[in-house]
């Protein structure tokens, strides 16, 4: 049918089938900005478009729908390269970190202002009540809304932004841009979806209905005639060649325990057959096409039923060590069945398959029994953790092409060389034949650390010669993504009267779904960022990770530090509890400080012997001081409502900074013809700011401009080699990396000027806004890049410099975290009233972007706290595939009273004093929840979600 | 797959559409019939958007709502009764509020419609584009295969109160009460106890509101145990039964005891 509608303000016309989704036919028209991500539900609003006058969501209409109206997207919004007033002040309070639905955002608010010159917080949050925006925690919003009314009346105003840090440094603890924040405010093209091919082939998954099952027989045939269709992939036609999933260093300590398609399916949503066609819809004909028989298993799903005795083996195949092989290792593999695929470990983790045990350790100093012989009290107690999912606004997403006999992989990723090593070896090809281009990633939280769909889209584009575009849908994020591992940690505590703790003990059992991925290093983390918050002569920890097959598992923010934290900060709270003391008091009693030696760390490697560090910076004692009287910490207040009962609660956190010992950056910064600067960093910034934090570093080093630096990251030809983005690595490392590339670049230059200006180098020093001074005169960076590249036919050349960065020393990020709550004895429903997240971030590089990351990070693990649970039904299908079933917090459900605070510490090892931020944000809301519900209504949160109806049964209410 | 989009202007227009293409549906907002999850295998699309049913009229103390309203819309009358609107901001975000409408709500009646039991509550009667006017009750409790028109609500002195249980703001409602209460000379002249979530659709609990009006149920703990009998049928079959009869009964109690409060004046 024909159909006619405005768009910005300009006719367009369209012949069209009726069904069409709106939102596809606008995406077909070049607006790219109305995006996916929850495949017409309606939850998540990334496809906002204001149809006559009101925002509605273009996935949930179809195209007969516009004919005839008037349609404004966020094109609408600002003119060329300018930002309106609302786009603007999203920027400055960095609102666009992943930023997939901040034009969305942008889209709504300006309607809310249009509607209503001077909103309420409650109006904000209703007009914002169908975004979904994960990183960001909404709060910031409401800043950014009066920054916004006050721009409309004068577009100079400034405003407030954030507190400033280092008054000795220019750019960084200072709120500046986000040097991707406008393109990405206006919808621009910035993901891997922006870059699809006009003529790339979609590639869609069949899929297992079965946890646990053989696939008996596969027919592809009558899908493989179909018109349109290019391939059909299985176990059949495609590399038998075990790998892991995760984004690790190699040698990963995760077992490579999958091939890319295999003959035993080991979840529900395991790969069975992928189909390459010319479009979704004969992709998914296709599949409907394929006839595959299955003899289905016995499936596990929980730690108990792995563990059980002859339980079913999820991994049945022979285990292989690369280095250090168990003497018994061949007792070890009798019986193994070849067909299920070997388990190759890269070293020893402790995995036993034939006990469904894909690693286990076990450490600790000092002696664990004589410290609980030596404690007045001992207590001893149980938590338990559900599945949760990382919900990244922009679903998993790649694109692979040929160019000459290059494959490239346009990716949504954390770890692009990593990928690139995983891909060039699954594939068998050199890595010079294959590169990495990450393009902005829109969410990730860790579910981007592991390569979920890039490996067959590579394969694919590989073997036909044909671009390959893939996207997963939503349920697949639920059915075969990485998620947060289900724990259930003991927790055993010794403690003298006066509250010295002697003895801590932990025992992780992790159950990993079907896959080795991360296996040790989540749970082992649960570990060793909670243990080192405490200061005792006895720590002992047993973790075991056990095969199971409910949804793989992986890396989530955080990793397995919220779990740790939510079991041992529990515990400490009832040990106070048990001793009569006030909670505030024990921690402080017990708690690490500056200028501890962290001993404990000697047996938390990842996979291998760890390093004690100094705590050489640590702003808990200003944190819990500060949070302690924000909260009112110790005076008891009374709800008018007798149904109404009120608590407060506290925690302390910790994170590292990226890995020591074990992590790699490497940056290159060069001088350009003209004066100003590229930075060439091998760092992943998957939203988080990365690039803005190394911008920052080079303009300060070199005493310039931001604007006149510029940066490419994570592409694997043009940017030098990069651990990845995780574990917290990101500011610590790769900034760190950026900032010596720029003091060695400088380096460089200051030898040339010497030249110049004829005066030794000690003499000389940088001088904004871009000069090398000396005490007789000064060059530009202009006039030097001129002379090194042309001068008089015999320049030096270009200026570059490059640096790695590795260490072994550490930088912590702490915090503390105090809420209260109030809850109601007779519906069960928890009230956040306030949450206050004080945090040492040491000096906070871009401070507006670090409170927007706490923010987010905190809703995200109040969410996991109280809300989210990925259910499975008895065959092991993910109940909870769609954000109607599956309850992430949105801005209608923050606390009442929300704050973030930067608590500043000058780190000698960070750049600049800088630590990690973002990760830490996540590990104190079970916790603090945890204590302040006791404290109100006097029953210990053991599991996590704390629904009402947990909450009503803990009352004895049901 | 949809291969007909009809836009009828006429609702006698839009019925023979209706009668003659199979596989068709009415299309209000499309926020159900769209929504991807939801398989109703529609092949054509009636538009009930040129019908004029977007409208909300104020005649005598009765008014008269157009199945076409957006919820959104309706908060935004100033005609429409406070306790209506937040009825309607209990069912979904802004951006669906935008596009959902009341007679799609109506339609498809789920089980823990906000607006449909709030409606309840306040005795509502639909229009129906072939059998006229009707208590909702009744067409909620038929086969609701008549096309709504339009909502009208009787004017009213009754105090109402509704509460919700769910899992977050945005969740869909595990449980929805909604209670009206009418006093007359000291006495409760009529009473509407309205639950949405412990059936298919939202249920009158007419055995308590007979109880209310007779006056034997004197204490919040009466009216509890009374909710909790009466949903026994409801709940004990269903998933996580005794949480809902429990919470049900909670909330029910809790909204009469509110109105009953309201009425005389209590603080």
């Amino acid at each position: 049918m024909k159909i006619q509608f405005k768009l910005n303000n300009k006719t367009r016309s369209f012949d069209v089938a009726p069904g069409l989704s709106a939102r596809k036919l606008l995406n077909d028209a070049g607006v790219r900005s109305v995006r996916n991500s929850d495949d017409g539900w309606g939850n998540t609003g990334s496809d906002t478009i204001v149809l006559d006058g009101y925002p509605v969501n273009a996935g949930l209409l179809i195209a007969a729908q516009l004919d005839g109206k008037d349609i404004k997207t966020v094109e609408s919004l600002s003119r060329g390269r300018t930002l309106s007033a609302v786009q603007s002040a999203m920027v400055d309070m960095g609102l666009v970190q992943s930023a997939y639905n901040s034009p969305a955002a942008a889209l709504i608010l300006t309607d809310l202002l249009d509607r209503k010159a001077d909103p309420s917080k409650e109006d904000i949050q209703d007009a914002l009540s169908g975004v979904l925006h994960r990183d960001s925690g909404y709060q910031p919003y409401f800043k950014a809304v009066e920054l916004a009314i006050a721009r409309r009346k004068d577009e100079t105003f400034q405003g407030d932004i954030a507190p400033e840090f280092r008054e000795d440094l220019r750019d960084v603890g200072t709120a500046r841009r986000k040097v991707d924040g406008p393109m990405l405010v206006r919808g621009e093209k910035a993901y891997v979806e922006d870059k699809k091919a006009p003529d790339a082939m979609i590639l869609k998954m069949l899929r297992s209905p079965h946890a646990h099952a053989w696939i008996r027989s596969i027919d592809t045939s009558e899908a493989e005639a179909m018109e349109g269709v290019e391939i059909v992939l299985t176990y059949k036609n495609t590399p038998e060649k075990p790998y892991s999933t995760a984004g690790q260093g190699f040698p990963e300590p995760s077992p490579y325990d999958k091939s890319m398609f295999n003959k035993k399916v080991r979840h529900v949503g395991d790969r069975v057959a992928a189909v390459v066609a010319v479009d979704e819809e004969t992709a998914l004909a296709a599949i409907a096409k394929i006839k595959v028989e299955y003899d289905v298993l016995k499936p596990v799903f929980t730690i108990e039923d792995a563990a059980a005795d002859g339980a079913p083996l999820v991994q049945g195949g022979p285990m292989e060590y690369v280095v250090g092989a168990p003497d018994d290792i061949n007792e070890l593999n009798k019986g193994t069945d070849p067909a299920e695929g070997t388990v190759i470990y890269q070293f020893p983790i402790g995995g036993n398959t034939r006990k469904n045990i894909a690693a286990s350790v076990t450490g600790g100093i000092g002696d664990i029994d004589k410290g609980l012989a030596d404690a007045d009290v001992v207590l001893e107690r149980e938590y338990k953790t559900s599945q949760i999912q990382c919900t990244p606004a922009e679903m998993h997403t790649v694109h692979t092409y040929m160019e000459g006999d290059r494959l490239i992989i346009d990716a949504s990723t954390q770890v692009p060389w990593h990928l690139r090593r995983i891909v060039s070896t699954l594939l068998g090809i050199r890595e010079n034949k294959v590169q990495v281009k990450k393009a902005r990633v829109g969410g990730g939280y860790g579910s981007k650390q592991d390569i979920l769909l890039e490996d067959v889209a590579a394969y694919a584009t590989w073997v036909t010669g044909k671009p390959v575009f893939s996207q997963y849908t939503r349920k697949e994020e639920f059915e075969a993504c990485s998620t947060r591992f289900p724990m259930t940690i003991g927790v055993k505590l010794g403690a003298k009267k006066d509250g010295t703790l002697t003895a801590v003990y932990m025992n992780v059992k992790a159950n990993n779904g079907p896959f080795g991925n991360h296996c040790l290093t989540v749970p082992m983390n649960a570990c060793s960022k909670s243990l080192p918050l405490f200061l005792c002569d006895n720590f002992k920890f047993d973790v075991t990770t056990y095969y199971s097959n409910i949804p793989p598992t992986g890396a989530y923010q955080g990793y397995g530090a919220p779990k740790g934290s939510y079991a041992l900060q529990t515990a400490i709270a009832e040990l106070a509890e048990e001793l009569g003391m006030d909670h505030l008091d024990l921690i402080q009693k017990n708690r690490v400080g500056e200028g501890v030696m962290l001993e404990i760390l000697r047996c938390l490697g990842e996979g291998r012997e760890g390093t004690p560090a100094l705590v050489e910076s640590c702003g808990l004692e200003e944190a819990l001081e500060k949070g302690s009287e924000m909260i009112e910490w110790g005076k008891k207040e009374e709800s008018e409502d007798p149904d109404w009962k009120i608590g407060k609660g506290v925690a302390i956190i910790q994170q590292g900074s990226g890995l020591p010992g074990l992590d790699q950056s490497n940056a290159d910064v060069k001088l350009m013809a003209d004066g100003t600067f590229m930075v060439h960093s091998g760092g992943a910034d998957l939203g988080t700011g990365l690039d803005t934090v190394c911008v920052k570093m080079a303009s300060e080093v070199l005493h310039v401009d931001m604007d006149l630096v510029s940066i490419l990251s994570g592409d694997t030809d043009n940017t030098p080699f990069d651990t990845g983005a995780y574990a917290s690595s990101g500011t610590f490392f790769s900034g760190n990396a950026a900032k010596k590339a720029a003091e060695k670049l400088l380096e460089n230059i200051l030898a040339v000027a010497a030249e110049m200006l004829e005066e030794p180098v000690e003499d000389l020093e940088p001088e904004y806004p871009g000069f090398i001074a000396g005490k007789k005169g000064k060059v530009s960076y202009r006039e030097i890049a001129h002379h090194c590249e042309t001068g008089e036919g015999d320049g030096p050349g270009q200026m570059i410099g490059h640096a790695r960065f590795v260490t072994d020393d550490a930088a912590f990020p702490y915090g503390a975290h105090f809420c209260q709550v109030a809850v109601n004895v007779k519906t069960g429903e928890v009230k956040l009233r306030k949450y206050y997240a004080l945090q040492d971030a040491g000096t906070p590089i871009n401070p507006e972007l670090a409170l927007s990351q706490i923010y987010g990070g905190v809703l995200k693990s109040i969410g996991h706290t109280m809300w989210e649970e990925m259910l499975l039904d008895e065959k092991g299908r993910c109940l909870t595939t769609d954000f109607d079933t599956y309850h992430v917090p949105m801005i209608k459900d923050l606390p009442e009273d929300f704050r973030a605070e930067l608590i500043f510490t000058d780190d000698p090892f960070g750049p600049f004093g800088g630590k990690s931020v973002s990760e830490i944000s996540t590990n104190g809301a079970a916790p603090v929840i945890a204590a302040a519900i006791h404290d109100a209504i006097g029953v210990w949160m053991r599991s996590w979600p704390f629904s009402r109806e947990k909450v009503l049964k803990e009352l004895g209410r049901i | 797959m949809i291969k007909d989009f009809f836009k009828p202007s006429s609702i006698a227009e839009a019925l023979e559409l209706k009668d003659k293409t199979p596989g068709a549906f009415f299309l209000g907002g499309g926020t159900r019939l769209n929504k991807s999850g939801e398989n109703f295998h529609a092949e054509a699309y009636i538009s009930l958007e040129q019908l004029g049913l977007d409208f909300i009229a104020l005649e005598g103390g009765v008014l008269k709502i157009g199945a076409m309203v957006t919820l959104q819309k309706l908060m935004d009358s100033e005609d429409v009764p406070q306790f209506l609107k937040d009825s309607a901001g209990g069912e979904s975000n802004r951006n669906l509020r935008n596009a959902s409408t009341l007679g799609g709500r109506i339609g498809y009646c789920d089980s823990s419609s906000t607006v449909v039991a709030g409606l309840l509550a306040m005795e509502a009667d639909v229009e129906t584009a072939r059998g006229g006017k009707m208590a909702l009750d009744e067409y909620i409790g038929g086969k609701m295969d008549d096309l709504v028109t339009a909502v009208i609500l009787p004017s009213s002195k009754a105090v109402l109160i509704q509460k919700d249980q769910r899992v977050t703001a945005n969740s869909r409602p595990d449980l929805t009460v909604a209670v009206s209460v009418l006093k007359d000379g000291g006495k409760v002249a009529k009473a509407v106890l309205a639950m949405g979530g412990v059936s298919d659709k939202p249920i009158r609990l007419k055995n308590v509101e007979a109880r209310l009006i007779d006056g034997s149920l004197s204490s919040a703990d009466a009216v509890q145990d009374a909710v909790q009998d009466e949903l026994v049928p409801y709940t004990e079959k269903r998933e996580r039964g005794t949480y809902l009869n429990y919470i049900g009964a909670v909330l029910a109690a809790d909204c009469v005891g509110r109105a009953m409060k309201d009425i005389s004046g209590d603080a």
